[in-house]
């Protein structure tokens, strides 16, 4: 936190601030595919409503493009909240949580998909039970 | 007068105070009770009345009073907004408390530190760059269409309400440019006459410039001149996407 007591302003109004180097991995090309992927999420999930049937493989690109929502929605929380500027080793330590989590999560969905009903089937049963 | 006869409508004002010179004491807030028979109907009014009359050593920043220059940015009532814009609330039965801008550092009492955002605004270049002008000398033309282009962008006095309300600027303004300085930045963007539209786009192409912007929209909520930050934000990334 020490970032925050610090009151110090460097320079004067006439100096601008620095801004990093461009990469459009983590600005515009970050910002569509963000995009496109939770727009592709919604007919991959109405899908399944309307046609009751479930393809394994639509199921399993659902789960796996949610997966990768979840992971870049989480990923922008820690980026707000745990800035590498201020919690260089918390920021590390939370995405090293994330990918981690990530990567069970890719696990689990691969167990379900392949040895059991699949995600859309697991969420009707609970829906029902 | 009529106004003799009138009983005394006393409102109090809860005003933060800091002093500077005296850095081991905490911010407090002091309360005045102002008899608003005999104030003008904005809360500037009633705040150059107490430093008048009651208490000189009351500091703020203030200037036009007619919102039009951006000095007297402050919280009034939770909100931030310009005390020359912001009628007092005549129901004297509430206190109206007065803040500085939120999340700044304060220099003294309602006046907040404003370097850092002047140094964002200055990061943007916010003026016309070509590389050619017109060969007799005279000024670069615009259509009429161009020119209701920036209607809604250039009325922006950078008074810092919009920033200063935004939770993504709070957590994260020494990198994230904020709304004020991303709108003046779009502003120069759609500019029909400037030619450094790529070099502005490719300046934000990084995580924190532009895209800490989740569309939270306090900044079109609190902006006192009506005006909407958060959709000019939306318009640059509209501008940069798939491209």
């Amino acid at each position: 936190m020490a970032g925050h007591q610090k009151q110090v302003v460097h320079g004067t109004v006439n100096d601008a601030v620095k801004i990093p180097p461009p990469d459009k991995s983590h600005g515009s090309y970050h910002w569509s595919f963000e995009r496109v992927l939770a727009a592709s999420l919604v007919p991959l999930a109405a899908v399944p409503f309307a046609s009751g049937a479930v393809s394994p493989l639509l199921d399993a690109t659902l789960c796996s493009l949610l997966l990768v929502h979840t992971h870049m929605g989480f990923a922008a929380c820690i980026t707000d909240y745990f800035p590498t500027r201020e919690f260089p080793k918390t920021n590390r330590a939370m995405f090293f949580a994330l990918y981690g989590g990530t990567a069970l999560a890719l696990y689990g969905i691969y167990l379900v998909e392949t040895k059991d009903v699949g995600i859309t089937e697991t969420i009707k049963k609970v829906w029902t039970a | 007068m009529a106004t003799e006869a009138k009983t005394p409508r006393l409102k109090s004002f809860q005003i933060y105070r800091w002093n500077p010179d005296t850095p081991e004491e905490k911010p407090r807030m002091q309360t005045y009770q102002i008899d608003l028979n005999e104030c003008g109907p904005m809360v500037l009014d009633a705040i150059l009345k107490i430093k008048n009359e009651q208490d000189s050593t009351l500091t703020f920043r203030r200037s036009c009073r007619e919102g039009i220059c951006g000095s007297c940015a402050m919280n009034i009532g939770g909100r931030n907004t310009l005390a020359c814009l912001c009628r007092i609330d005549t129901d004297t039965s509430k206190d109206l408390k007065i803040y500085p801008l939120p999340h700044m550092y304060v220099v003294k009492d309602l006046v907040p530190d404003l370097t850092h955002f002047y140094q964002q605004y200055k990061s943007i270049k916010p003026y016309l760059q070509r590389s050619t002008f017109p060969e007799d000398g005279k000024e670069v033309l615009q259509s009429v269409e161009d020119r209701h282009k920036l209607d809604g962008l250039y009325e922006c006095i950078l008074c810092a309400c919009c920033s200063t309300s935004c939770p993504s600027y709070w957590w994260n303004q020494q990198e994230y440019l904020g709304p004020a300085v991303l709108m003046q930045a779009y502003r120069w963007m759609i500019d029909s006459r400037d030619q450094a539209g790529d070099e502005r786009r490719a300046r934000l192409e990084n995580s924190m410039s532009l895209y800490r912007c989740h569309t939270i929209m306090n900044c079109a909520r609190t902006c006192p001149k009506g005006l909407n930050p958060g959709l000019a934000i939306a318009k640059i990334k509209k501008s940069m996407a798939f491209t």
